[in-house]
């Protein structure tokens, strides 16, 4: 099988791409709109500087080249959620090209382009009527296209799991499926040559889960078809999560003919090699370092380094909880084991809203380095904190176990034989030596009374 | 001088005070609107409001901007916030915008008095003003013609006198065109020059907004009012402020006029022979008269179509009724209800437009028309450079013809699509043009002389007329 | 030569109810004046960019504005009937 992917990503810019509305999610309805967006007659677009920055850290994130000069265009068609009838987009001159995307198994998947463009406003059926809201109407977007290199249902759901990855990290959008702003369409087509067959569109992935599905049905579906003789119509399908299979959707009157053509209301957007290079700069560590670092210069065992990296809240934290330690391995050991049991859902751990902060886990981690807490006793510390907060570190360590306390009388008794006789002798202040010796053998943190009852039980 | 400045110094010394003025404009529009259907729309009230906030500051010893107090009308294609903005078609019938042009606001800041929207062809689409679904506006020196195209209402009210001044749009010359029929001055500025923002679009890489007044020095007052940089407007120039009014008298010894033939064989004979006698006083004026060939003006006509058509089809399609505008009766389905819409309300002429624009567009056919046509936009304007380079200004007819009949047009294809021949080079081309008065034809009827600047060169074309305004006398002037 | 289903599939790109013959006798007519003859020619960009915003939010329309010119609406939302 053969697989493309045309990837919306709703950019969180604080306004929209050609006017000055907030982008700000939820709202009521038609709260947020202007003459631009709404398409009143008259209304000119201006295009927002963020729109075109964000697009290029997706661009240089996703190793493409970026355009100098790239140009908007329009896309012509008629839909209640489109305000003007046309969608500003960009069609022969996009803002990015000729990327790519690694996978884990080293494979690249080419990405064709990226360009700027406009999303529509929403629709709401009801019987027998539409509910238009327009508040997204003009929310940025960006289109990722990807080439035809994808494989299998395993690669494409890596592809899109990582591409979500990388964009959520270089801060260009949230990327939550489930709430719209990253959207998939699957182009999926078999052949048994080299030939590429035809291929069918699968609308409006709601989430990963959902997509791996309808590949796997539609590749099956044309095989089939292939298998009995039969030729793959070009289809565009829509897929039912219930039944699990895509269908065709409702074809309108005509094909589409867009007629593109180029937007007179907007010149050409400049983006200069100098500019380009400030936007390289402004970039943050992206996905594929930070995963190399990661395993090989923070020594993370590979499955645990992914983890983390799945949730930029968890990476960010484990960073700065593992600076200056000497094995992050223990502060990710404690995050994935503890904290994870801890937030048990998946948007708690996206979330990742703890009471503690990465330098209380840092101060626990440099503890078991330096052996003053065992392992298991900074697991329990860390459960303690999670609820209780920084101030279960402060009391608790101070505190010994009873075993430790235990153990660290006899090895005073032992290593202070002549102060024993004494004791035994009748001198009963030579206890306080022995004590002292237990206070600083323990660092300070054993109790000096309780220590000074247990020798004293000890010597009986 | 012209009539601007001297209202304002009356207005100063209080020797007419600003409701005298708006009252005897707006007796004057009750009483000859209906034979000549300038106005579709008059705002009696706002215009007085408007006079009595200027009385007060002249009483209060304020400082009055030229433009106070001044009336004057907007075509109806320009967005006035909460006065109905239909562009004289039944699809915007009752559409009231919510914010203002750029235009209309930066006049309505300086006071001038607003006393209605003016006829136009319905969205601009025409040269004689008979698409307007309000019917034709009429020629003030002989009713039984027409006005003129896109802008007849204003071209009308200007020229009878029911408006100081009047702003319009012009896309392929329909603010030098009606200007030229009813003998007023129509300047179609440089695109960019002037803020599209609120003007309610045709084809938006050709509209520019216009102002055509009663003399050269007015015109030029308005022009510097509403021109200059707009965030508001992608297409703007940044760092454009024109102070025309200041260039106006000055010497026009040693420039050099350029006459492209081939415009000028367009013309008819009445409107030829004045064309060359209009020439004739720019030499006696020291200006130095150099005929050349420019065969590419003509081709301009079919690129013209070609791209306004393209263009208008995208921006009209948003006509709906489903966010604003009027709605068919009946229907069975959304996508009928639009069709249906739009098949009613949209007039003739324009749904042939939007269709013709439709097919330039369409699969199979973008590089042979559309293509093909921006190509050619491009060739003209590296022509004018070269050509510019040589002469500081063209002159040319503005129409080939005087006004049509009233009906006339409708029968002649040839002349309807021949009509805007010499104006739709300087849309193409982005250059700044104005039409003024040359004389009349035998039927009495105006006859207008063009002049086409490089770009952004509006202080040398309204230097220009002015002189020549001068030199062709008060007796033509209104 | 422009055919009747070409007219059609216009009049559906447009949503336009039209008269049909009418459109297919105009559109061929035009079809042959609209002939450009336009050479191959080099153009350099003009140099003039599209200018760019800042990112800063400035309060949108009242909804009541957004409204006042929609024929049915209902509790803040447009409204179509099917």
């Amino acid at each position: 099988m053969t697989v493309g992917l045309e990837t919306h990503v709703e950019l969180k810019t604080d306004t929209k791409i050609f006017c000055s509305c907030s982008t700000a999610f939820g709202g009521e309805a038609n709260t947020r709109l202007c003459p631009v967006c709404m398409g009143l007659p008259g209304a000119l677009p201006r295009l927002n500087k963020a729109v075109v920055e964000f697009g290029v850290k997706a661009g240089l994130a996703l190793n493409c080249k970026i355009s100098e000069i790239s140009y908007m265009d329009r896309k012509n068609y008629s839909y209640p959620d489109l305000p003007k009838a046309y969608q500003i987009s960009q069609f022969d001159v996009p803002l990015c090209q000729d990327g790519f995307l690694t996978l884990s198994s080293g494979k690249k998947i080419g990405i064709a382009r990226i360009h700027i463009e406009e999303d529509a406003g929403k629709l709401i059926h009801r019987d027998g009527e539409i509910l238009i809201d327009y508040n997204r109407a003009g929310v940025p977007l960006i289109e990722i296209v990807s080439e035809p290199h994808i494989e299998s249902v395993e690669e494409a759901k890596e592809f899109v799991e990582k591409l979500r990855l990388i964009m959520r990290y270089i801060g260009v959008s949230d990327c939550k499926m489930q709430e719209g702003s990253m959207r998939c369409d699957v182009n999926v087509s078999v052949s048994e040559t080299d030939e590429l067959g035809t291929r069918c569109e699968i609308k409006n992935m709601n989430s990963i889960a959902n997509m791996a599905k309808a590949i796997e049905y539609e590749a099956n579906r044309q095989q089939e078809l292939l298998k009995k003789g039969q030729t793959v119509l070009q289809e565009t399908l829509g897929f039912d999560e219930k039944s699990g299979k895509t269908y065709p959707m409702r074809t309108k009157e005509d094909a589409d003919d867009y007629r593109f053509f180029r937007e007179p209301d907007l010149p050409g957007v400049h983006i200069s090699l100098e500019e380009i290079e400030n936007i390289r700069k402004t970039l943050p560590e992206l996905f594929d370092a930070k995963l190399n670092r990661y395993i090989n210069d923070l020594g993370l065992e590979k499955r645990d380094a992914a983890l983390i990296l799945k949730y930029p809240k968890v990476a960010e934290f484990f960073e700065k909880a593992s600076t200056g330690v000497k094995a992050p391995q223990k502060a990710a050991n404690l995050i994935l084991g503890v904290i994870f049991a801890f937030l048990k859902t998946e948007s708690q751990k996206e979330e990742f809203k703890l009471i503690i902060s990465p330098e209380n886990l840092k101060e626990l981690v440099l503890m078991v380095e330096s052996e003053k807490v065992s392992n298991h006793k900074a697991k329990e510390l860390l459960e303690k904190m999670l609820s209780e907060g920084e101030g279960v570190l402060a009391q608790d360590i101070k505190a010994l176990d009873d075993s430790e306390l235990d153990a660290l009388c006899y090895k005073a008794i032992e290593e202070n034989p002549k102060v024993v006789s004494d004791y035994k002798g009748g001198k009963e202040k030579a206890i306080m030596a022995l004590v002292g010796a237990v206070m600083r053998a323990s660092k300070g943190r054993a109790d000096a009374e309780k220590a000074k009852a247990k020798l004293i039980d000890i010597l009986k | 001088m012209g009539k601007i400045l001297k209202l304002h110094q009356m207005l100063l010394r209080k020797e007419i005070s600003a409701k005298e003025l708006t009252e005897s404009y707006i007796a004057k529009v009750n009483n000859e609107n209906p034979a000549l259907n300038a106005y579709v729309r008059v705002t009696e009230e706002k215009a007085l409001t408007t006079a009595d906030i200027i009385d007060r500051k002249i009483a209060g010893g304020l400082t009055l901007d030229l433009l106070s107090g001044i009336p004057m009308a907007l075509k109806d294609n320009i967005s006035t916030k909460g006065i109905e903005t239909s562009c004289c078609s039944k699809i915007l019938e009752g559409y009231v915008p919510v914010y203002d042009a750029t235009t209309w606001h930066r006049l309505d800041e300086k006071g001038a008095v607003l006393l209605g929207k003016t006829n136009m062809d319905e969205f601009a689409m025409g040269c004689t003003c008979e698409t307007s679904v309000f019917g034709a506006s009429r020629n003030p020196q002989n009713t039984g013609f027409v006005a003129g195209g896109s802008s007849g209402g204003s071209a009308t009210a200007v020229a009878a006198d029911l408006a100081l001044f009047s702003l319009g749009s012009d896309t392929g010359g329909s603010v030098r065109q009606p200007a030229s029929f009813c003998g007023c001055v129509g300047l179609k500025p440089t695109y960019g020059a002037v803020s599209r923002y609120g003007l309610i679009a045709y084809a938006s890489s050709l509209d520019t907004v216009g102002v055509m007044a009663q003399n050269v020095e007015d015109t030029a007052v308005v022009f510097d009012s509403i021109s200059g940089f707009d965030p508001m407007d992608s297409t703007s120039q940044a760092d454009y402020v024109p102070c025309t009014v200041d260039s106006l008298e000055k010497s026009i010894k040693g420039r050099k006029i350029g006459v492209p033939k081939e415009l000028l064989e367009k013309a008819d004979p009445e409107v030829k022979a004045l064309l060359l006698k209009s020439l004739e006083k720019y030499e006696n004026l020291g200006c130095f008269v150099e005929f050349f060939s420019m065969p590419n003006l003509i081709t301009a006509l079919p690129a013209y179509y070609i791209i306004a058509c393209a263009e208008a089809s995208s921006n009209l399609g948003r006509y709906d009724s489903v966010r604003f505008g009027n709605r068919a009766e009946s229907f069975e389905s959304i996508h009928q209800m639009i069709c249906k819409t739009r098949g009613e309300m949209f007039g003739n002429e324009v749904k042939k437009r939007i269709m013709l624009g439709t097919f330039v567009l369409s699969d199979g056919y973008y590089d042979k028309y559309y293509a093909k046509a921006q190509r050619l936009r491009q060739c003209l304007m590296a022509e004018f450079e070269k050509v510019f380079a040589k002469y500081d200004v063209l002159i040319t007819p503005t129409s080939p013809k005087t006004a049509f009949k009233i009906g006339q047009i409708q029968n002649d294809k040839e002349a309807s699509f021949n009509a805007d021949v010499c104006t739709v080079c300087a849309n193409l081309a982005g250059l700044p043009a104005l039409s003024l008065d040359c004389g009349k034809d035998e039927k009495g009827l105006p006859v207008g002389l063009q002049i086409i600047g490089n770009r952004f060169r509006e202080s040398l074309i309204l230097n220009m007329a002015r002189q020549f305004e001068i030199a062709r006398g008060t007796e033509s002037e209104l | 030569m422009i055919t009747e289903n070409d007219v059609k599939r216009l009049a559906t790109l447009a949503k336009l109810e039209v008269d049909e013959k009418e459109m297919l006798i105009y559109l061929n007519e035009m079809q042959s004046k609209l002939m450009i003859d336009c050479s191959d020619y080099d153009f350099a960009d003009r140099g003039v960019f599209c200018p760019l915003r800042e990112d800063k939010v400035l309060p949108s329309m009242p909804r009541e504005d957004a409204l006042s010119n929609a024929i049915h609406s209902e509790n803040g939302f447009f409204k179509l009937r099917k």
